[in-house]
């Protein structure tokens, strides 16, 4: 049996490391609250833009523009939303499995990443495809316009015909417990049902068909990626929640469990004192 | 055909609006134009203006910086950049807005490649003004 010192030791430091996950756990559902209303508020102007998009796809489903030129799959780029930080159970692997697997099934294609995270990179600058954009530290600057900016960055990408095809690959917030990964394509804008239902009519555009049509499928690309960033930072504050209130607990039971051991320890070495004391003043009286 | 139509109003933080209206006005690129129902599918940019709408009672309004307005035979779609309300916003902040626009853009030199948006910024700070200046009562006459 290990010595008393030792125990009292571990215990210690298991309850030093119990106060630290309970601190991130507090900080996490702060955060999280935030992160959950944004992403909830955000939602019902993705949802509209969705409709439009539907409408438009059934309306003008043979549009030209140049986002929505489907080429031949030879370069593909990935855009993967991580975390900056580790600590949060599933989030950060979920993001590198799912865009491994969308790297196998694009085998035979040039792929190459754009991290957001500091953990993606991390995991990408040891592998063959090359990083070329990382954005870091973001979590703290989720704006529209962090969104558009990254949404310019990317279209050019594109639009310079340097990748033919752009997946976007982040942690959708279903509630605190569930976060589910997902792998969309992003680029080009796929007008679903992409066929023109003869009953609509095809819209009025001013000032051009060629202007609305780019500045809406912009603004389309531009939304996917903020909602893509909501879901992603709540997402992961959900997740460190989830993580650092399970290492609570675990160290909670950890800490019981070493506490029963001390006690009898301590009991043990009482009881063989005692025996000790015993057996001595039964010598000296025999 | 039913004389309503759905209204949807949303910037990328909110949902502003989700009604039933049975006229709407906004400021198009173009020019403003007014919406009733069963009018034409149109897909136009909004500059910075106002929308006004009527949902039966008092014609309600908000100031939107700019955006995009899906009109079909049934429903007005509004993907606002940002929208205020004549309440949410503070005329003297709002006129402190302009100047410091107008000092920004005459900073700047004439051929310099920022002045578009400083242009339209002041613009934008200017139409904002005007609209907590009109009294939403010259509108009642629609």
């Amino acid at each position: 049996m290990a010595n008393l010192k030792d125990i009292k030791r571990r215990i210690g430091s298991v309850k030093n490391t119990q106060q630290i996950t309970k601190a991130m756990k507090l900080v996490a559902a702060a955060k999280l609250r935030k992160a959950q209303e944004a992403v909830t508020a955000a939602r019902p102007y993705s949802e509209k833009m969705a409709l439009v998009m539907e409408s438009l796809a059934k309306r003008s489903g043979d549009a030209t523009h140049p986002l929505l030129q489907k080429r031949d799959k030879k370069n593909v780029l990935i855009v993967m939303m991580s975390g900056d930080k580790g600590l949060c159970g599933p989030f950060n692997t979920n993001i590198i499995k799912t865009s491994q697997k969308l790297i196998a099934e694009n085998e035979g294609c040039d792929i190459s990443i754009i991290s957001v995270g500091k953990k993606g990179v991390d995991f990408f600058s040891k592998r063959p495809h090359p990083i070329v954009e990382k954005y870091l530290d973001y979590g703290k600057n989720i704006s529209a316009d962090y969104a558009k900016n990254m949404a310019r960055t990317i279209t050019k990408y594109f639009t310079d015909e340097k990748v033919d095809q752009v997946y976007l690959v982040y942690n959708k917030f279903k509630n605190v417990v569930v976060q589910e990964p997902q792998s969309i394509p992003l680029l080009p804008v796929a007008l679903e049902g992409g066929n023109n239902d003869p009953d609509l009519v095809d819209y009025e555009y001013e000032p051009s068909a060629n202007e609305v049509l780019g500045g809406i499928l912009t603004l389309y690309v531009e939304n996917r990626i903020y909602q893509g960033l909501l879901e992603s930072a709540a997402s992961e504050n959900g997740a460190r929640m989830t993580a650092m209130d399970a290492a609570t607990k675990n160290a909670k039971e950890m800490i019981e469990e070493l506490t029963l051991q001390y006690n009898s320890a301590r009991q043990a070495a009482i009881t063989t004192e005692l025996i000790e004391v015993v057996t001595g003043a039964d010598a000296l009286a025999g | 055909m039913s004389d309503t139509f759905t209204l949807q109003i949303v910037t990328p933080n909110e949902e502003v609006e989700d009604t039933t209206a049975s006229m709407v006005t906004l400021s198009g690129v173009e020019g403003d134009f007014g919406v009733l129902a069963g009018h034409a599918p149109l897909l136009t940019y909004l500059r910075p203006g106002t929308i006004i709408y009527d949902t039966g009672g008092m014609p309600r309004s908000f100031f939107v910086t700019g955006g995009f307005v899906e009109v079909t035979e049934d429903r007005v779609v509004v993907l606002a950049e940002k929208c205020e309300s004549k309440e949410s916003i503070d005329p003297v902040a709002a006129n402190e807005a302009v100047r410091q626009a107008e000092s920004n853009l005459a900073q700047v030199a004439d051929d310099d490649e920022s002045r578009p948006a400083l242009q339209l910024a002041l613009d934008t700070a200017t139409v904002r003004v005007q609209y907590i200046n009109d009294e939403l009562e010259t509108y009642a006459g629609h």
